[in-house]
Formats: structure tokens, C-alpha cells, sequence
């Protein structure tokens, strides 16, 4: 019973990319662990009193250096050793999308786009207010001139410029779910031909018009997407901890095989997880990634995680649209693609990279890079940083809010000084490729302990509120009414600024 | 016009037949899942995603999350969700609770619709959900005769 309860605690465990927020039940977790379970715990951490557990306590020790760590992990049941695996990785996941979010080109896409959202809705929300009321339907698929309706032109400009917003983070799977089927075509263009990724072929598709992308076999409606991405690090960093706490060698199989079937069997989960570790397990002629864990030498399995990592990690340096390039650049998918075939490529050539720094710059460089817009590191980083700043900027002058407009100075300035202070480095970043998984050891100077851990930051309960409403309203189904008093209250009476 | 009215009405039989089916069954609530089924497989056709159709609030990036794949584990995941917007304490079913009115599942299935905001498409789902309320019976279906749960 006790794993169904953890396992029911972690999954309600979630982390809230808008308002930064990590969302869980502490005090469920530690009640619903069993009572053996509890004990492994304490011998794990070295806890001798009583009292909440300490960052070095809970990280600061490797489970193979010491025997008896080892042997109550042993003497512990399958159902037991999940509990305490999960205990210690569930925070390594969601810090891993936390960090994702705060520190790299996507990142100031997704905020940039959240707060260009918000102060969209600011002009057009008292348009909607006075000449609709509320739309029908999902905000997402509204059209104002369904049905013969001939809104203001004002109202049209202003309804254009939120709808083309959250179209595109519709794409990149702001809302949790692929967009109505209309808005996904087969093909790129006109090439409607299966792409060969990994050996194994896929069906090409666009979303929205602009996201070139691959589908999910077997998962109607579902596609490779953003989350993808970054639910793969956040499931591969948890993996590299757990090698880690079992000496990187043979001892770590088993703990990651009971980790695996454990929290990630396929039948249960969204497809995020372990698409993208299926695909280039396949690489390696092995059925999905299971399989793979199961027989592949630890060297091999640890070099896999690294590749994998590394490649996802590339995917997300992807800027929000530069002035100089089309959608392409923009996008982490394609990034993606190309950092899988060329990984694999080397891999198969023998091409071997000190590091996968280098590797990464070698993408860049590669002669099938300039189809993809691809740029220098630098530039994109800088041109990141000096983004974020402008919106803040756009920020203080536009946004009526204080409340909201605290919220997005905070996530902008963040932003701005995590991707200026990445310039001089590239692709280096130890939070970000964590070398044993884990982002926050990571963190190398005093500012990025002021501005990345989770209790950095607390967000207003109007920002959340926001937050919740307008995901609600986009991308679900709400009462007219609820919708119309949401809107008056976030936007009806706000003293001009 | 006379469609809709005639898909209304199936789904009213529908809800009602799993009501009976549950019952039967002892209180299992197989009958109703394989409902759901048939009734995802119906929203699925308008070409939208099921996700959408019960609002979470801000969207969270989680641990392990969990995918709809089947009647069962959709309810896994959205009854929860489902029994908390119909069940508040200003809700039609807690007047209708208190008043101790016993309502047919057919009547439910209009109900579940408004109370979710669920589009046309959705009415397959909302029958099965109806057949589970009408036969728990309200206080049972929210809880409210648990004391930490009285609205």
C-alpha cells in the first residue's frame, strides 16, 4: 500500500513552470513512506537526531561507500527500495525543470511569451469584455468571426495578437495537450515522407503551422514536443543520481530497473518520459529502454544518459525568434534532430569528443547545420540575456499590475542575468549537464544561489491565480460567467500607469 | 437540432443503463468505464484533445504523470478533479443532497454537461459519469456523509 500512496503523492508532485512555484505535499510524502522505508532513510542520511533533513544529509552521501547503507538497501523488499528511490530524486526532477526554465533559450521563449500573453490580454481583455463577453468554447480555438460576427477592428487586432501567442505555446505544449486536430497536418511542407531517426522511421508532422515535429507511434494525438525534452533530462538526471549513490557500476542496475518499472512503466505515463530514451535505445538495436538497462554494460548505459543529456540539452538553446532567421532556429525540436543524428553518427564512426562541449560545437559547426539557421552559442545567449532585459524593460512600462508586474520582473532579471552570465561559457554549464544528475550541486557562484533555488522565489497567489485561470481559459472549458468575472477582476479597473 | 435532442436522449438511456449495470455489479463501476470508453472515443472524433476537457488550473510539469489511455484510468485521474467542481458547497448537488431529492441518472446527464461546461461532444462522458452519481447516490458519490468532506 505504501508504494500506491508514494506513488500517488509524487505524481501530485508537479512543478509550475509560470509561476515558478514546486507544487507538494511534504507532510503526505513523510506519512505515507513505510515504516522500513522511514528507517533505510535515516541509515541513508547519516540522521542521528531528530528533525528535518539537511541538504548535505540528503545529498552528501554515496550509498556504495558504506555497508551498511548497501545492506539495509538490500534487505529492503522491490516495493520498499522504489518508496526510498523516489524520495530521493523527486526534488533532482522538478529542480531539473526549474533550472531548464531559468537558464536557457527556451526559457526566456516560454516567460517571454507568458508575459507578451498577459500583456496582450491586458489591451484585449476589456475588448472582449465589452463587445462578446466571454467566447465560447476554448479561448485557443476561438474565432471572433465564426458565425457571421463583425467584432471592431480593434477588437480583432488586439484578439490576433493573444491568439498567434498562445497558438505557438499551444505547439510547444504550453497546455499540457496537443492543440484540436485541425491544427496538426501530416508532412513538412510538402515532404510527406517517413523521416529515419534513429534507425527507426517516424511520421513527419507540423503543428500550428510553424513546428515542424515527429508523432508519438502509438499515441494518437500525441507529439514530440517541448515537454518532451525536458521531462527526458528531468527522468535521466534522476537516473544519473541513482548511479551515482550506487557506485556507477553493476550495483546500480538493479536499483534503476526497479526505478524504471516502478514510476515509468509505459502503459501509465504520458509518452514524455521515455519516448526519446526508447528511440535512441533503439539505436542501439534494443526493443525500448528498459531492455537496454537491463543488459547494456553501466559504461555504456552512463555514456547513453550522457548522450542523451547532452543532446536534449542542446535541443533547448534555442532562442526565441531572432531577427535575422526564420521559425527554424527557434525550434528545440529541430535542434533535437540534429543533436540525435550527429550523436549517433559519431558514436558509429568512432568520432570521439573530449567532452560533450565539444561534441556540441561540432554540431554547430557541422556542414548540415546551416540548413537548421544554426548560430554561434554566443550570440544566441546574448541575444537571449539582452531579450529578457528589453521585456523587463517593456515590463516596467506597460504592465498595470504591480502584483503581476513583480512577478515578470522577477522571472525576466532572473533570466537576464543567468543567460549574461552564460555568454562567455557557451554550452558549459554545470547545473545544466550536472555531472551525477543532480543541477543544484551544480550551482557554481553566490548569484546563482540568489536566484535558482526553489525558495528563492515565492509567487503571489494573484500570479498563481493568473496563472491558473488563464490555462484554464485557453486551453479548457469554463462557464461564461466565470470567465467574465475572472477577466474584470484581473483586468476591469486598473489605474492607468 | 433534431439530432442533438436525439444524441441527448440516447445518452440519458445510456446513463441510466449504467446506473443499473453498477447496481447489479454490486457497486463495481466496470459498466461505467466501459462507458467512458465509448464515450472518449466519441470526443475524440470532434477532433479535440481529451485533456481539455477538465480544467487543472496552472499547468504543472510532474513527477510521473499519468495518461488517459483507457475508461478506467481516465477516471483514475479526473474523477477526483470531477467530484471536487460538482460537489462545492454552493453546488446543485449539495442543495439537492441536503434536500435528500433522489434523482435519475437521465436527469444527471444535463446536470454533469452545465456543471463542467462540457462541450457538445463530450456528452458520452457526462452519461457515464451521470450513471456512477445516480447510482452511489449523491452522498456517497461526494462524500459529504464523511466528516472531513462535509461541504
Amino acid at each position: 500500500m505504501s508504494l500506491e500512496e508514494i506513488r500517488e503523492v509524487l505524481r501530485s508532485t508537479a512543478y509550475m513552470s509560470a509561476s515558478l512555484q514546486l507544487e507538494f505535499e511534504v507532510q503526505r510524502l513523510s506519512e505515507s513512506l513505510s515504516g522500513r522505508a522511514k528507517a533505510f532513510i535515516w541509515i541513508a542520511t547519516h540522521k542521528y537526531e531528530p528533525g528535518p533533513l539537511t541538504f548535505k544529509e540528503t545529498w552528501g552521501h554515496v550509498w556504495a561507500e558504506d555497508e551498511q547503507t548497501t545492506d539495509s538497501f538490500a534487505a529492503l523488499s522491490i516495493d520498499e527500495k522504489a518508496e526510498v528511490l523516489g524520495f530521493f530524486t523527486f526534488q533532482i526532477h522538478e529542480l531539473t525543470h526549474h533550472f531548464d526554465f531559468l537558464t536557457t533559450p527556451f526559457g526566456v521563449n516560454v516567460h517571454g511569451k507568458l508575459f507578451r500573453e498577459y500583456r496582450a490580454f491586458q489591451r484585449f481583455a476589456p475588448l472582449l469584455l465589452r463587445e462578446v463577453a466571454a467566447p465560447p468554447g476554448r479561448f485557443v480555438d476561438y474565432d471572433p468571426l465564426a458565425g457571421g460576427q463583425r467584432p471592431s477592428d480593434e477588437f480583432l487586432a488586439a484578439w490576433r495578437e493573444v491568439h498567434d501567442i498562445d497558438a505557438t505555446l499551444e505547439a510547444l505544449g504550453d497546455g499540457g495537450m496537443p492543440p484540436h486536430a485541425q491544427n496538426v497536418v501530416p508532412g513538412w511542407g510538402n515532404d510527406n515522407k517517413s523521416i529515419v531517426l534513429l534507425n527507426r522511421p517516424v511520421d513527419r508532422i507540423t503543428v500550428r503551422g510553424f513546428l515542424y515535429t515527429v508523432t508519438v507511434p502509438d499515441e494518437p494525438g500525441w507529439y514530440l514536443r517541448p515537454s518532451t525534452i525536458l521531462e527526458t533530462r528531468a527522468l535521466i538526471h534522476c537516473l544519473m543520481w541513482v548511479l551515482k549513490l550506487f557506485g556507477k557500476d553493476e550495483r546500480a542496475r538493479e536499483p534503476i530497473s526497479v526505478y524504471l518499472d516502478s514510476f515509468y512503466a509505459r502503459d501509465t505515463i504520458e509518452p514524455d518520459y521515455i519516448f526519446l530514451l526508447d528511440l535512441f535505445a533503439g539505436a542501439w538495436e534494443n526493443d525500448d529502454f528498459l531492455s537496454f538497462v537491463r543488459t547494456a554494460p553501466m559504461l555504456l548505459l552512463q555514456q547513453f544518459l550522457m548522450m542523451t543529456d547532452a543532446a536534449c540539452w542542446y535541443a533547448l538553446q534555442a532562442p526565441p525568434p531572432m531577427p535575422d532567421a526564420s521559425a527554424v532556429r527557434s525550434s528545440p525540436i529541430i535542434r533535437l534532430f540534429h543533436a540525435l543524428r550527429f550523436f549517433y553518427g559519431a558514436y558509429g564512426n568512432r568520432t570521439a569528443y573530449t567532452t560533450a562541449v565539444d561534441a556540441m560545437m561540432a554540431m554547430d559547426s557541422a556542414k548540415e547545420a546551416s540548413g537548421f539557421e544554426l548560430t554561434d552559442i554566443s550570440q544566441i545567449l546574448a541575444y537571449c540575456a539582452g531579450f529578457a532585459q528589453y521585456l523587463g524593460q517593456l515590463n516596467q512600462r506597460e504592465i498595470l499590475d504591480p502584483v503581476l508586474r513583480g512577478h515578470f520582473d522577477h522571472v525576466l532579471g532572473v533570466q537576464q542575468r543567468r543567460l549574461f552570465q552564460r555568454v562567455p561559457k557557451g554550452y558549459i554549464s554545470y547545473s545544466g549537464m550536472p555531472e551525477d544528475g543532480h543541477p543544484v550541486l551544480g550551482i557554481r557562484s553566490e548569484k546563482d544561489v540568489d536566484d535558482l533555488p526553489f525558495d528563492a522565489y515565492v509567487a503571489d497567489a494573484r500570479v498563481r491565480d493568473w496563472f491558473s485561470f488563464r490555462n484554464n481559459f485557453v486551453y479548457h472549458y469554463l462557464h461564461s460567467e466565470s470567465v467574465a468575472g475572472s477577466l474584470t477582476d484581473f483586468f476591469g479597473d486598473k489605474t492607468q500607469k | 437540432m433534431a439530432e442533438s435532442s436525439a444524441s441527448q436522449e440516447k445518452s440519458e438511456q445510456l446513463a441510466e443503463q449504467v446506473a443499473t449495470q453498477i447496481r447489479q455489479q454490486g457497486g463495481s463501476l466496470d459498466p461505467a468505464y466501459k462507458a467512458l470508453e465509448a464515450g472518449i472515443a466519441q470526443f475524440q472524433q470532434s477532433g479535440l484533445p481529451l485533456e481539455s476537457l477538465i480544467p487543472a488550473g496552472e499547468r504543472g510539469l510532474g513527477f510521473a504523470a499519468r495518461h488517459a489511455k483507457d475508461g478506467k484510468s481516465f477516471w483514475e485521474i479526473y474523477g477526483k478533479v470531477v467530484r471536487n467542481k460538482l460537489c462545492t458547497k454552493n453546488s446543485k448537488l449539495h442543495t439537492l443532497a441536503q434536500s435528500g431529492t433522489q434523482l435519475s441518472a437521465a436527469s444527471l446527464v444535463g446536470f454533469v454537461m452545465g456543471a463542467l461546461a462540457l462541450p457538445a461532444a463530450a456528452i458520452g462522458i457526462a452519461a457515464a459519469i451521470a450513471g456512477i452519481i445516480a447510482s452511489l447516490g449523491i452522498d456517497a458519490f461526494c462524500e459529504y456523509t464523511k466528516p472531513a468532506n462535509v461541504a
